[in-house]
Parts: C-alpha cells; sequence; structure tokens
C-alpha cells in the first residue's frame, strides 16, 4: 500500500434532491499507484468527469472517502483542497484552459506563482518546462497564435509547474490530430515511468489505450474493471 | 509577478477604454462640481479673508450671512472707544446695478469701508489707494467689470442708481460670487448710493498693536445689540450659509452624486462583465490551485489600475473644464488638496464597491465547469 497515491473508497455522488436526485457516481472503490497510468472510459454521461472532478479535489463525493498520498481529502474544506490541489495535483483539459491573454511562459508561470515560486526563479522554471516540451521557441507567444497540439504541450506544463505526484487528464487528446495526440500520450507515459508520477486519463480516445497500465469501464456510474497488462 | 489583472485589463482595450470612460466622466463631473463650488465659496468669503480686522461686530438680529441685518452705525463710534481698538471701520455691502456714461449696465458689488482704517481694503490694486477713496464719490473699480462697462480710465465716471461716482483706481482679480466685480468705496459714499445713511451691516474692528484680542472681545461684547466674532467665526459662518442656505451646495452636491453613481454603475458593469466573460479562466486558476483571495485580488488589481488611470486622467479633465469655465464665465473654480485626496477616496471606493460584485462572481464559480469541452 506504500506506493498508493489516490484511494477511492465506496465513492458515490449525488445530485439534486427528490425526484430531482442524479447518481452520477455510484459506489466507486479503486487505487492508483505511482507511476501508474490509468485510463477510465466510458460513454458520455456515464460518470467520468464527475469521479474525475473527484479524484482532482474539486468536488467532494456525496459519501465514501479519498485519501491523497496518505491524507483523506474527501471532507476537507474548500480552502485545504485549494492547498492539495496545489501542492499534489496537475491538470490537463480537453480543450487546454489556457489563459487567453497570458504568453505562453506566463501561463506556466502563473502556476508556478499559485505554487508560490515568483519571481525570476518562477519565470526560469517556466522556461525550462516549456522547453522540456519543445516550445522553447513560442514563450512569448499568446495561446492563440498555437496549434491545438502546441496549447496541450503547454498545458502538460502548466500542470507540471508545482511537481504533483498525480496528473488528472480529461480527453487530452480529443482535440488533437494523431501525431499531436501520440505525442501527448508518449509526454503522459515519459512522466510516469521515468518520473514516477501517477496519470489518471478520462477518455474516449482508443488510440491512447496501450499507454494504461489499467482500463476502467464506466457505465452509469458503477465501474466495470477490465484490467489490462502494460506491454512494455 | 505574472499580473493576471493587468494582462487581461490592457488585453481587452475596448473595456478598458469603457472602465476608464465610466471613471474619467465620474472624476470630471465630481470635481467640476467641487471645484465650482469651492470657487464660489473662495469668492464669497474673499472679502472675510482678505480684510485684516481681527474682531467683526454684526447685528445680534443677524441670521446668516446672506442677508446680514442692518443697525445704526454710531455702534463704530462707540466702538472706537473701547480700550484697545486701534480702528473702527463701518461695512456696507450690496450688489447694485451700474452704468458706464453712455455704456452698458452691469451689476457690481459694492463694498463701503473707512479708508482711514488699515483694513486690506481693497486688496490686488493696479492703479490708485485707498486714500484716493477719501474723496466723497469715488469708487476703485476691479478691472473684470471692463469686459461690460468697455474701456474706462481714471476720472471716468460711472453712473450708480441716481449718484455718479469717478473711478479713482483699479483692482485686479477682486470679484464676488458670480463673477460680479467689486466696486470699493468709502461707508460715506456707498450710503449716499444706496440711501442707507446710518446704517451698517457690520464694524470692523483693528486692535492696537499687542492687544489681547480675546480680552477685546470680550469689553467689545459690552455694546448693545451686536454680536462679537472673530475673521474665523465670520469666514465660518459666511460658508455654512452658501452651503446650506443655498442651491449652490445642494446642486453641487448632486453633481458629486450623479458621478459618483454613473462611475459606480460603469465601473461595476466594467469589472463584473469581464469576470463574467472569464469566468472558465478563473475556475482554472482555482482549479490549478488558486485560493479565492488570490482571485478576489486579480479583481481588485483590476480596480485599482482602473481607479488610479481613471483619476489621474479625471482630474486632468476636471482642472482643464474648470479653467475653461472660469476664463469663459469669470467665476470661481478651486480644487484644493484635501478636495482632490476626497475625491480619490471616492474612486476608490468606488471602484471597491463595483469590485464587489464580480468578486461575488468568482466566489459562486462551479469548477466542474473546467472539464465542460
Amino acid at each position: 500500500m506504500e506506493d498508493v497515491v489516490l484511494w477511492l473508497r465506496n465513492v458515490t455522488k449525488e445530485y439534486g434532491t427528490g425526484r430531482a436526485r442524479v447518481l452520477a457516481v455510484d459506489d466507486v472503490s479503486l487505487e492508483v499507484r505511482q507511476g501508474e497510468i490509468v485510463l477510465v472510459m466510458g460513454p458520455s454521461g456515464s460518470g467520468k468527469t464527475t469521479l474525475l472532478s473527484m479524484m482532482g479535489c474539486i468536488l467532494r463525493p456525496t459519501d465514501g472517502n479519498i485519501w491523497l498520498r496518505g491524507t483523506e481529502v474527501s471532507a476537507l474544506p474548500e480552502g485545504a483542497l485549494a492547498h492539495v490541489r496545489r501542492r499534489h495535483i496537475g491538470f490537463v483539459f480537453q480543450s487546454f484552459n489556457l489563459l487567453s491573454s497570458l504568453s505562453v511562459w506566463e501561463n506556466v508561470a502563473l502556476a508556478l506563482q499559485i505554487g508560490g515560486t515568483r519571481g525570476e526563479a518562477g519565470a526560469r522554471q517556466a522556461k525550462e518546462l516549456l522547453e522540456a516540451v519543445g516550445l522553447g521557441d513560442r514563450l512569448d507567444s499568446l495561446p492563440a497564435d498555437l496549434s491545438g497540439g502546441e496549447k496541450q504541450r503547454v498545458s502538460i506544463a502548466r500542470a507540471l509547474a508545482n511537481s504533483p505526484s498525480l496528473l488528472i487528464g480529461d480527453e487530452p487528446t480529443a482535440n488533437l490530430d494523431s501525431e499531436n495526440g501520440r505525442r501527448v500520450a508518449d509526454m503522459l507515459t515519459t512522466l510516469a515511468r521515468d518520473q514516477g508520477r501517477s496519470v489518471v486519463i478520462a477518455t474516449h480516445d482508443a488510440r491512447i489505450m496501450d499507454v494504461a497500465d489499467r482500463v476502467l469501464y464506466l457505465v452509469d456510474g458503477r465501474l466495470a474493471k477490465k484490467p489490462r497488462v502494460h506491454q512494455g | 509577478m505574472v499580473s493576471v489583472a493587468r494582462k487581461n485589463l490592457f488585453h481587452d482595450k475596448t473595456r478598458l477604454a469603457m472602465g476608464l470612460g465610466g471613471i474619467l466622466f465620474a472624476v470630471v463631473l465630481m470635481g467640476f462640481a467641487v471645484g465650482m463650488l469651492f470657487g464660489t465659496f473662495r469668492y464669497a468669503v474673499e472679502l472675510v479673508d482678505r480684510s485684516t480686522a481681527q474682531v467683526w461686530l454684526v447685528s445680534q438680529k443677524t441670521r446668516d450671512f446672506l442677508s446680514p441685518a442692518p443697525f445704526p452705525d454710531e455702534v463704530a463710534g462707540q466702538v472706537r472707544q473701547v480700550p484697545g481698538v486701534a480702528g473702527a471701520s463701518k461695512l456696507i455691502m450690496a450688489s447694485y446695478s451700474a452704468n458706464a456714461t453712455g455704456g452698458q449696465s452691469s451689476p457690481v458689488y459694492l463694498v463701503g469701508f473707512d479708508p482711514e482704517v488699515e483694513l486690506g481694503l481693497p486688496w490686488d490694486v493696479a492703479t490708485g489707494s485707498a486714500a484716493d477713496l477719501r474723496r466723497d464719490m469715488t469708487v476703485i473699480l476691479d478691472r473684470s467689470a471692463l469686459r461690460e462697462f468697455g474701456p474706462l480710465q481714471v476720472g471716468d465716471k460711472i453712473e450708480m442708481g441716481d449718484q455718479v461716482v469717478e473711478v479713482v483706481g483699479f483692482s485686479r482679480n477682486a470679484a464676488w460670487m458670480l463673477g460680479m466685480p467689486y466696486a470699493f468705496a468709502s461707508a460715506q459714499t456707498a450710503q449716499a448710493v444706496l440711501h442707507s445713511e446710518g446704517q451698517t451691516l457690520a464694524v470692523l474692528v483693528q486692535a492696537e498693536h499687542g492687544a489681547d484680542v480675546a480680552m477685546l472681545m470680550e469689553r467689545l461684547s459690552a455694546v448693545e445689540g451686536v454680536e462679537v466674532l472673530t475673521q474665523q467665526d465670520v469666514h465660518d459662518r459666511s460658508m455654512d450659509a452658501w452651503l446650506t442656505g443655498t442651491p449652490v451646495g445642494y446642486m453641487s452636491g448632486a453633481m458629486v452624486l450623479i458621478g459618483f453613481l454613473v462611475g459606480l454603475t460603469v465601473v461595476g458593469l466594467t469589472l463584473y462583465t469581464a469576470t463574467v466573460e472569464r469566468t472558465r479562466e478563473y475556475g482554472v486558476m482555482k482549479a490549478i490551485g488558486a485560493s479565492n483571495w488570490d482571485v478576489y485580488r486579480v479583481v481588485l488589481e483590476q480596480a485599482a489600475i482602473l481607479s488610479m488611470l481613471g483619476y489621474g486622467m479625471g482630474v486632468l479633465g476636471a482642472l482643464g473644464v474648470g479653467r475653461l469655465y472660469a476664463s469663459l464665465t469669470g467665476m470661481g473654480f478651486a480644487v484644493p488638496i484635501l478636495v482632490l485626496a476626497g475625491m480619490l477616496l471616492a474612486v476608490l471606493t468606488m471602484s471597491g464597491i463595483a469590485a464587489l460584485f464580480a468578486m461575488r462572481k468568482v466566489a459562486t464559480i462551479d469548477l466542474a465547469l473546467v472539464f465542460k469541452a
């Protein structure tokens, strides 16, 4: 259990009450180990995003418990959850979610700034992270001037800003062509294999199934586990 | 340090221009209203402030300083007998219509006093002196009157009611309220013009050198039917009378309020729409670990930048409009430093209140929206 980064036990999430009650995630239990890549797949409306939101400490479960690096986070107040997200979790979104008025390096530096690294140190680290994802020559560009693949690489650099142990990816390849999708998938694989970060990805994209250690299927909020052995 | 506030604000130039326009309008309106008010008041009390008399005697029947009650001018004679009094002068004041011979008619503010007593009147004399007023039926006229009267010279005559007076000198920048030029005369001349012989509106007292003014005032309080005041008392009561007894104060107050409300509305809308449009980005900031306060700071910093830029431009605008107004109308316009500081405080308050709506929006952002495509 020592290498378990994320642990969900009997997690349930309901929205609304009475007749309007919707059970988005129903009694899900799972573990994510250090350096592991877990894909969460399932049809639209199956609860993937809600499950991802709870794993990313953005939503609290209605019932059940979530531990992140040994600390129970499911009942923490919003202020403490913000601290957990800042320190331990990186996000890669389907629509990139870069701040449109900030340049590429400023988007990454902002995440560092939120994590407490400011000024010259923040600027230097941001540039190093961007160079690592192959964007050293686009530092001063605005997001609007980048291709989808480049935006997603900025998003990955930002997700890594505070050296998180858990990366949450929501359809990170959905808006990319095959080549860029492959490149992003390879980057996430490297982060897990070489840097020991745990990666959870919600996706419909069968092209990236081969990078996963495990694929979880979610149907109507319930987990249908189909273990899959990583080939290499 | 990455300033999201600055970047967002300057990224959207239309919204920046809208926000700045709102504050600019508010500051110009507030500054102009307050400047007009203070300019008018400065003119209203300039005679009091310029006078070097330490003690003023007014009728006990004087309710306010807009229309002081007359009392017998023999009081001036009684006052001169009081120990510690170096000189005492009657003071007669009234706005009155004057005619340059063959020229235009224009109102002047006639001030009659005793030229034998050193009172600091008239001030800023360009031609002639107070001593010239010892001759009956003479006046020192402010040059601003020449705009209406045409080119007058020393020795020319003007008609005041049924009297004719000779101009023996000119002053500069001596205008009463509404830009009305002063005409300084001896008390006897003023009484003759106004047909108010035997009456005065005040007695101005010059204390002997080194005399204890407080003790002198106590001695003067024995004079029947008058109230004994310091120069500061007269200044304060005059200001108070103009502020509360005329529409000037209320009109200026209304303009300031309108300016404040317009500014508040425009800045509020600017900040709120800017926040709504960037709800997702603020949600992303919170999702990656920013606290509510981190995002509030962005909104507040935007408000502060808008305020300071708008205030700076607005003050310049208000001073420009005020100067134009003063030169076109001849009326007073003055913006004291304290008023500038007050306006800055008002603008910051305005922006602070406006930011509250945007901050409320930030506080209620549903973070799950960051996962929406």
